[in-house]
């Protein structure tokens, strides 16, 4: 069932662990937003069909792709 | 005239700041070297010019847009910086502050957003701030105009100073690095110091528009060591150098205060705009609403009220005056047939355009467009783009042009070309008269849905062909799409008039020259032929192109030349169709042609004609921003030829298939 009354979800929170698998300008654009390795993400949103990812870092609210979420908490 | 320069991250308010700050309204100068446009304006009662540039996240650009900001830097060097940041995300904003302290120009810093930051409990105290990064700090809250006069004034009293340059403590590697490149640099090529040292570090950032420029000016002692810096990765032990001086400088900085509970709103409506299931449905819905409003609700009834005023009231007057004066009934069907009825016909538009660019302007303060590109992104991926694609396309309801300048925030260049290519197919406003009057003669029931259509038309086989240029330029890398999503705001009556008066103010200019100068000529041609001036207007000119044409144009429908002999005009600019129309079936406005159009098309061929007007050739203004933006006249010439063959394709087999039908 969808929940109809909102309430401040808890989210679930990921570390970056490593920013060299990324392409070059999303790497840059990633720390141009003090994104590194080490911080935590949380993460408010997932779209189907690994479609966007919001995560929020110091209350700023950023979507990325799939592919880069993965990479960036380690995967390939 | 001292010149400041206005930079900082995106979604900072910097425009709104801008407008707040210069009081006259800004001009766009086309400034040297580069042939782009900023927004210039001058502040009040002083000799200071205000220049708003994109917003950058760094200096080292990704996206044309940003090329644009740092080439001001580089070249026309700016004598004061003003540096607009988010206060509540000071931290990244500040990551951008330090390389502009860098550069050593006198800066000045607004910590823009406030409220926002007020809201959230915390404070920064300002005199800390400014002993330590050694440049004035000023509070503001530009939607709200709190803290401008405080800002303006310092602007212009303060007289311009040297600027005390930022050293940060960078690993003893990078500083030996940094002093002994830079002196080279200053005995070889008279460099300031703090230049030569911005020079430096931007280099070994692996910052491509400084090594760009390196290598135009021969700058040896920076090139001749570029292999050895890539291979120590100075890079992000310069960044951790900035990140540390940041967190310690906003350490002392900050002042919790009572940390307040506060109702977080931007969740509350991410909640729901955002939800993954419901965030297309929604974005259609909005949409939707959008165009009810411009074309049915309100939009419509308005512009009937505008059109009978004009073709009835005003153009009787005229032509009561006229033979008073007792003008030549050549110049006077000249003024009345030709200049009030077509210019007259497209201005009845006015109130169905403005609509729809208020809505727009809407989404764009309200924070709605990034959360759209984020929610199409993943539709966007079956074409080969993103979802930042999507922002040019909508702007492109209001004009192709300024859709194709929108373009410059995607990072992939063959991704931007495509996007600039597909741009025209999406149905700009000067085309929405001839919809117009299309709808109101043939699907009087079903207006709204039928001109959305067009336009659903319009993007489709703008994402088709995007699809087919990713096949044929054999694009493979993959997109870049990282987008932020602002908090919302509370839309502003003021900035959204203002942002439909810049989006539409084109418009209105259009009217006054290359319309009236389009019918001017179309009723020039149809009352002169090879024998001079012509009673019949078989016999005109325009008669003869048209006719000769007309052979080819019977295949999707269309049976009269005057019809061929609008949309050739239409190359102009498109607004001119639908006056010639008028002018051309001798007709006082509106209402007369919707009589007679019944007579010449068929629901089938009218919707035909409606998909060949959209997807046909772009105007003369669309093509040479193409040109420009593509660099090559190529490209303009292509579109051309390419968009006119599809539209004929595509419109010949609707009919062709759709009269075995009907």
């Amino acid at each position: 069932m969808m929940q109809l009354n909102y309430a401040e979800p808890s989210h679930q929170t990921v570390t970056v662990h490593q920013m060299e698998q990324i392409d070059k300008p999303t790497a840059t654009r990633l720390h141009s937003l003090g994104i590194h390795s080490g911080c935590e993400l949380a993460v408010l949103r997932k779209y189907p069909f690994h479609g966007p990812v919001i995560v929020e870092y110091e209350s700023q609210r950023i979507g990325i792709r799939y592919s880069i979420f993965l990479a960036l908490i380690g995967g390939n | 005239m001292p010149v400041v320069a206005l930079l900082g991250n995106p979604n900072t308010g910097k425009t709104t700041l801008f407008n707040g700050l210069t009081d006259t309204y800004s001009y766009v100068g086309n400034w040297e070297g580069v042939t782009v446009e900023k927004k210039v304006g001058k502040i009040n009662h002083s000799e200071l010019l205000v220049i708003d540039l994109p917003g950058i996240y760094s200096l080292n650009p990704i996206t044309k847009d940003e090329s644009v900001a740092i080439n001001c830097l580089l070249n026309d060097s700016p004598d004061i910086i003003l540096n607009v940041t988010n206060a509540c995300q000071l931290k990244r904003n500040l990551l951008l502050s330090v390389e502009l302290l860098e550069f050593g120009q006198p800066m000045v810093i607004a910590l823009n957003m406030i409220d926002d930051l007020k809201r959230s409990g915390i404070n920064y105290d300002l005199d800390i701030l400014s002993e330590t990064l050694g440049c004035r700090f000023f509070s503001t809250n530009a939607r709200n105009k709190d803290g401008l006069a405080q800002l303006k004034s310092e602007l212009i009293s303060s007289p311009i100073k040297k600027a005390a340059v930022l050293h940060l403590n960078y690993p003893v590697e990078i500083s030996n690095i940094i002093t002994l490149t830079s002196m080279q640099l200053m005995q070889q090529f008279n460099y300031t110091e703090p230049f030569a040292r911005w020079l430096t570090i931007q280099f070994m950032n692996k910052n491509l528009q400084v090594r760009q420029y390196a290598t135009d000016h021969h700058l040896h002692p920076l090139t001749s060591q570029e292999t050895i810096f890539d291979s120590h990765n100075y890079e992000s032990q310069i960044f951790n150098t900035r990140l540390d001086f940041i967190n310690s400088v906003l350490d002392r900085a900050t002042q919790q205060e009572s940390s307040k509970s506060h109702q977080n709103i931007t969740a509350k409506i991410d909640h729901w705009i955002t939800q993954p299931l419901l965030g297309l449905p929604i974005f259609i819905g909005i949409f939707f609403l959008m165009f009810k409003l411009s074309f049915d609700w309100l939009g419509t009834p308005l512009s009937d009220l505008l059109d009978s005023f004009i073709s009835g009231p005003v153009s009787s007057a005229t032509a009561a005056l006229l033979t008073q004066l007792g003008a030549i009934p050549f110049l006077k069907s000249l003024i009345v047939d030709g200049i009030i009825a077509g210019v007259g016909g497209v201005l009845t538009f006015i109130p169905q355009i403005f609509i729809l660019f208020a809505c727009i302007s809407l989404l764009e303060d309200s924070g709605y467009m990034s959360r759209a590109a984020l929610v199409t992104d993943r539709l966007m991926q079956i074409f080969g783009l993103n979802g930042k694609a999507f922002i040019p396309l909508i702007i492109g309801f209001g004009c192709n042009v300024t859709g194709i300048m929108a373009a410059r925030t995607i990072e992939q260049p063959k991704e931007r070309l495509i996007t600039t290519l597909i741009s025209p197919f999406v149905s700009c406003s000067a085309r929405l008269p001839i919809y117009g009057l299309f709808v109101a003669a043939f699907f009087q029931k079903h207006q709204a849905l039928v001109v959305l259509s067009i336009y659903f038309i319009g993007i489709f086989v703008a994402l088709l062909m995007a699809k087919v240029y990713q096949w044929l330029f054999k694009v493979k890398e993959t997109s870049v799409f990282i987008i932020e999503l602002p908090k919302y705001h509370l839309p502003r009556l003021d900035i959204i008039a203002m942002g439909t008066w810049d989006k539409g103010k084109g418009f209105i200019k259009n009217a006054g020259s290359i319309i009236f100068a389009g019918t001017v000529l179309i009723w020039l041609l149809s009352n002169l032929g090879p024998q001079g001036v012509v009673t019949n207007i078989n016999a005109s000119f325009c008669a003869l192109i048209g006719q000769a044409a007309l052979p080819i144009f019977k295949l999707i429908g269309v049976t009269s030349w005057a019809t061929v002999s609008a949309l050739l005009t239409g190359i102009f600019a498109k607004e001119v169709i639908s006056s010639s129309m008028i002018v051309l079936f001798h007709l006082s406005g509106q209402t007369g042609l919707i009589a007679t159009f019944s007579t010449l098309f068929t629901p089938l061929s009218a919707y035909c004609l409606l998909i060949f007007i959209l997807l046909y050739a772009p105007c003369f203004s669309t093509l040479s921003a193409i040109k420009a933006e593509t660099g090559s006249i190529k490209w303009a010439i292509y579109s051309l030829i390419s968009n006119t063959v599809l539209a004929f394709a595509i419109s010949m087999i609707i009919y062709q298939v759709g009269s075995l039908f009907i």
